[in-house]
């Protein structure tokens, strides 16, 4: 082999490198920007749960109320079994509110025959393992006059 | 020319030509990343935005000042999208389907100053979030008892002043300014509207609405501007109306107990035409506030409470 092929070889074989390099380069910058995307949107998906738990305990359709005293983290269990289908039938209103979430009451003291009460279920299709919040809260029959410790589960779902 | 010359001439070209690519790839690159750094601000500033509001709204009764904020952002509405807001020289949009705002045209770019009203008819619909920098200037023209007394209501933080008439106005360098009047004007100089406080009705730019109560007068004259205040206005409606279905289903329920319990005076106080037929008409067939339903209702609420029965509201 002459001198200068063995030259245009070298030339060649260091261009193959660089690109091989370059490519490898592009396939690691990828996946980082693919794994930062994931981790925004896990964070993003957090944070909105927490919006949600927090936007529901504070929901004037469901709060205990009297004309003078205002309770906080308190749902009337009257309003709650009126909610309960009437966010079915107001679904577009409540969805663009609490969006792709499941939330629940679970009674806990005194228990209920009926413990957990579904008070929002997204319709929609959701593939990936859901986020969980949990908020501790009043539920008070004024019937009964009774208040029954209860938490709030909110399912974020994607 | 010489072999071994073409050789070194060819080597010069090929690492020019390698070099060059290298420097259009890495400059797209860092371009990318720059815009994309850009993009992902905005976009985190117009996603965080919404749950700052919220978390405004939901202490209500209070008055802040917020730090200076380097964003402008435009709120709108029409028909077609609905209310939204917008970072001025960004394409995120951010839609406001539920959100109880009122706010002028465009703040930013100062400190925002935001009131939270409760608003109650006369139970509890929602707070309202009313939401304004220090570029936007309220004038209060004239001193009679309305115009006075909502000079007074509107908080001192801000930027409030209470002028004769329009005559005395000086204009200052503010980016829009609201005048709130009795009357309409005429010839209102560039950048400002006029909100105009008559006995049972407030008129934005030409615009009636009804005067339910201090919290949306307020928020009529915080926000001066008619599109995104109707936007608001009739969420607030949808609202209320949730609010009326929930109640008269517990209306009826507490009904229904009294009566099976034999407490007559109770079972009396809520029947239909005292509380349901009333919460129901809290709304008018045009998409108003009946002021006279809303006063019977407190009154039903009096009533029960005087008997010891379990209240509406």
């Amino acid at each position: 082999m002459k001198k200068a092929q063995i030259q245009s070889m070298e030339s060649i074989v260091v261009l193959i490198i660089v690109t091989i390099m370059l490519v490898i380069g592009i396939i690691f910058f990828s996946n980082f920007q693919g794994q930062d995307s994931e981790r925004m949107l896990d964070q993003e998906r957090e944070l909105n749960a927490v919006s949600v738990a927090l936007q529901m305990i504070n929901l004037e359709e469901l709060r205990c109320s009297t004309a003078t005293i205002r309770t906080e983290r308190c749902v009337d269990k009257l309003k709650l079994n009126a909610f309960v289908g009437i966010s079915n039938s107001n679904y577009d209103f409540y969805f663009d509110k609490f969006g792709n979430t499941n939330i629940s009451i679970q009674l806990i003291h005194p228990k209920l025959e009926e413990e957990k009460i579904h008070i929002y279920s997204y319709t929609g299709n959701f593939t990936s393992a859901s986020i969980h919040t949990f908020i501790p809260l009043t539920v008070f029959d004024p019937i009964n006059n009774v208040r029954h410790f209860a938490i709030m589960e909110v399912r974020a779902l994607s | 020319m010489r072999k071994a010359e073409v050789e070194i001439s060819f080597n010069w070209i090929f690492i020019l030509l390698v070099g060059a690519a290298f420097l259009f790839f890495f400059f797209n690159i860092i371009n990318w990343q720059i815009d994309d750094g850009e993009q992902t601000t905005q976009r985190t500033i117009s996603a965080r935005l919404g749950p700052i509001f919220d978390a405004l709204q939901s202490n209500p009764e209070t008055v802040k000042v917020h730090d200076r904020v380097a964003f402008e952002v435009d709120f709108r509405c029409d028909l077609d999208t609905g209310h939204e807001y917008q970072l001025v020289n960004s394409n995120q949009i951010v839609q406001l389907p539920y959100q109880l705002f009122f706010t002028p045209e465009r703040i930013g770019g100062s400190r925002l100053i935001s009131l939270v009203k409760k608003f109650s008819v006369p139970y509890d619909i929602d707070s309202l979030l009313l939401l304004t920098d220090e570029r936007t200037e309220y004038v209060f023209l004239g001193s009679d008892n309305t115009i006075t007394r909502f000079y007074n209501l509107l908080p001192d933080e801000f930027v409030k002043r209470q002028i004769n008439s329009i005559n005395d106005y000086r204009a200052q360098d503010f980016r829009h300014t609201i005048f709130i009047s009795s009357s309409e004007l005429e010839n209102l100089p560039q950048r400002s509207s006029n909100v105009v406080l008559q006995n049972n009705n407030v008129k934005i730019n030409g615009e009636e609405f009804r005067r339910v109560n201090d919290a949306l007068t307020l928020a009529a004259i915080v926000s001066g501007d008619e599109k995104n205040f109707k936007c608001t206005f009739d969420k607030l409606i949808k609202k209320t109306e949730i609010i009326n279905d929930i109640l008269i289903n517990r209306s009826n329920t507490l009904g229904q107990h009294y009566v099976d319990i034999g407490n007559s005076v109770c079972a009396s106080l809520y029947q239909p035409e005292i509380v349901s037929n009333r919460i129901n008409d809290v709304i008018t067939n045009n998409n108003q506030f009946n002021n006279q339903r809303i006063q019977d209702i407190a009154q039903a609420n009096s009533n029960l409470r005087r008997q010891s029965c379990i209240t509406i509201y």
